[in-house]
């Protein structure tokens, strides 16, 4: 058990490793330096600015330089703004992750009702409902789907307050962002019940004349829910990245809005930090899933 | 005792190699026809072939994506408008011809009609730059399409080098192959696809410059690179995994000690075994690409102008979407619709080809 989990985390401390060296040297790879577009093209401007943002030194101790600042939290200076870059993310963050929690939440609550419903009617209407419905769900990209909702529900029907400057209606946001996970999530959960419920055990369950419902919620379901706990990982950087189009859509003050705006401002010190913060958090949960499920199925073996 | 003894039928040895013939019969006419052969031998393909002829929804989907590439074929061969251009009326500049509604004409366009001249009507309206856009929404769907296709092929080609040579070496080299794969796999891959996108777009602009991948532009090829650098990853492990599980089956030891060259057993053993799996998840690759692409056209990281994607019509139809919501729609309709029928097309293939599903 430990030796697998020690070989996780050195292996998520690797992953973080190349992806911070992927991003510092390819950003750095970009020709020309940041301010070449600036209109104070004042070489002396320019010089100061080098030295501020600690451009003028060999890339190798620029890079050892960053690493350094970043054991101390600190990820610079948005070169569009000034604001620490820390600073920004932690106050974005703060509505992405209540978004995203929120979206998580109803991925799951939804997703495994409907998988466990589809899977106990099997080939019935509502599990032909269920499937169309989550087939459909799957093939629309995610911009797409929240458009749509904003066209529909905030813009025609005029149901939710989506730019309320105060108090803002976070519910379509969270729907659209959970439709794709509740398609995935039901999908996993169907196959997995079905296999469940195809096991002696359970036979063997409704023989000796346990109740129906008790079967189902007690000997089918825990095993079932099972497979679906690795899906958190992925999920994660679904909701991630999902909040970057989300945001963007709904103009939500969130992380994935500022990224999206430090891309089209080429901000680069500002897309490298977020890159790296939101890459840490996806292979952090990523490994965290990975040993809750070995941890909570005493079936599986470590190697 | 004796004659008790006697009555009793004879009881054979059970080890004795004798026949009883008394218990034997001559077959009838109706035993022989059991052994004849009812249906001809079939081989793998033709099996495939005919069960995926039953997936009534895959079958729909393949007549769906084959009506899709005709139609961005032959189509806008004979539409007289072209994707990149502002519409003339009569070789001069039309300034009302923007922001049209499906089948109705501007000002210039509705004289010269009641001139007596003759217009293609624009199917699908014009967008805010006065160009037709059901033109632009059949070019952007070719776009698209290439685009999941090429990059799956990519991924295929690079996944199926990497893998083979891993699973068939094994050993060390095999060891060291996969981590770099473990540690590419962890990556988060659509963050690492929108950084290196930036800086691809950033950097190549300059050295593609003159040749003929700058027709391509800058955004296409970052995606394929980008496709080429990350995903390859679950393809390699995939043939791997693959190539590992068939060399142990007792047909291939079986060969081997029969005298078959390594060659001969890669294509009569080891390739047809594996081909099934390649084939459909190539497949289910084309899908995801085409919505790589239409997430980076939405960061403005997609094709580049004035060359259209489904992803990109979709992206800039957002703005103006109160008053024409129909340029969100047909592009995202279709987009939808190949996904869709590329995913169900997946799905009957894995049905069909997958020998381990067959009843």
């Amino acid at each position: 058990m430990w030796r697998y989990v020690l070989k996780r985390v050195l292996l998520a401390i690797v992953t973080v490793f190349v992806v911070i060296a992927i991003t510092f040297f390819a950003m750095h790879a970009i020709p020309g330096g940041p301010f070449d577009k600036e209109k104070a093209s004042d070489p002396a401007t320019i010089k100061a600015l080098m030295e501020r943002y600690d451009l003028n030194k060999p890339l190798g101790e620029q890079f050892v330089n960053y690493l350094g600042r970043m054991m101390h939290l600190d990820l610079g200076i948005s070169m569009r703004n000034g604001r620490e870059i820390t600073k920004t993310i932690s106050k974005s963050f703060a509505v992405s992750a209540k978004i995203g929690g929120y979206s998580i939440i109803l991925s799951f609550v939804v997703g495994i009702t409907l998988g466990v419903i589809a899977a106990l009617r099997r080939n019935k209407l509502a599990d032909r409902i269920i499937i169309f419905f989550t087939t459909l769900f799957q093939s629309v990209p995610g911009f797409v789907m929240a458009t749509l909702l904003l066209l529909v529900f905030a813009q025609w029907l005029g149901w939710f307050r989506v730019y309320d400057p105060i108090n803002p209606s976070f519910v379509l946001p969270v729907i659209s962002l959970a439709l794709y996970p509740i398609a995935y999530i039901t999908r996993l959960t169907k196959s997995s019940m079905l296999d469940v419920l195809a096991d002696d055990y359970i036979r063997t369950a409704r023989a000796k004349g346990v109740a129906p419902v008790k079967v189902i919620a007690k000997h089918a379901l825990r095993n079932a829910v099972l497979p679906i706990v690795t899906y958190l990982g992925p999920m994660v950087a679904y909701t991630l990245t999902g909040s970057m189009v989300v945001e963007t859509v709904f103009t939500l003050p969130g992380l994935g809005l500022e990224f999206v705006q430090s891309i089209m401002n080429r901000d680069y010190t500002m897309i490298m930090g977020t890159t790296i913060f939101l890459a840490m958090l996806m292979v952090i949960m990523t490994l965290i899933s990975d040993v809750i499920y070995k941890m909570v199925d005493p079936r599986i073996t470590f190697e | 005792m004796a004659r008790e003894k006697d009555k009793l039928p004879f009881i054979k040895n059970p080890l004795s190699l004798q026949v009883d013939l008394s218990k034997f019969t001559l077959a009838s006419e109706e035993d022989k026809q059991s052994f004849d052969v009812m249906r001809a031998p079939s081989t793998f393909w033709r099996d495939g072939f005919i069960n995926f002829k039953k997936n009534k929804m895959a079958v729909t989907s393949v007549i769906v994506l084959v009506l899709i590439i005709l139609a961005i074929i032959i189509l806008p061969k004979f539409l007289p408008y072209k994707y990149s251009e502002t519409i003339r009326v009569n070789g001069q500049r039309d300034r009302t011809v923007t922001n049209l509604h499906p089948f109705t004409w501007s000002e210039k366009e509705q004289e010269f009609i009641d001139e007596g001249g003759k217009l293609f009507p624009h199917v699908m309206g014009t967008d805010q730059l006065g160009r037709d856009y059901f033109i632009r929404v059949m070019i952007g769907t070719r776009i698209s399409l290439l685009v999941g296709f090429f990059a799956s092929i990519i991924v295929l080609v690079i996944g199926l080098i990497y893998g083979s040579i891993s699973g068939f070496l094994g050993g060390k080299v095999d060891l060291i192959m996969m981590r770099i794969v473990d540690i590419i796999y962890s990556l988060p891959d659509t963050l690492m696809i929108i950084l290196l996108s930036f800086v691809l777009k950033e950097t190549i602009g300059k050295q593609i410059q003159g040749t003929i991948l700058a027709k391509l532009g800058t955004g296409m090829i970052s995606m394929f690179l980008v496709f080429g650098l990350l995903y390859w990853v679950s393809m390699a492990r995939l043939i791997r995994g693959q190539i590992l599980s068939i060399k142990e089956n007792e047909y291939v030891l079986a060969a081997n000690s029969m005298g078959a060259s390594t060659g001969r057993i890669i294509r009569k053993h080891i390739l047809p075994n594996c081909i099934s799996v390649i084939i459909i998840s190539t497949a289910l690759q084309i899908p995801s690409a085409i919505f790589t692409e239409s997430f980076l056209s939405f960061l403005g990281l997609g094709v580049a102008v004035p060359m259209p994607s489904l992803g990109s019509l979709a992206a800039d139809a957002r703005q103006g979407l109160q008053t024409y919501p129909y340029k969100l729609l047909f592009p995202a309709l279709i987009i939808s619709l190949i996904v869709l029928s590329l995913n169900l097309i997946g799905d009957g293939l894995r049905d069909a080809f997958d020998p381990k599903l067959r009843k």
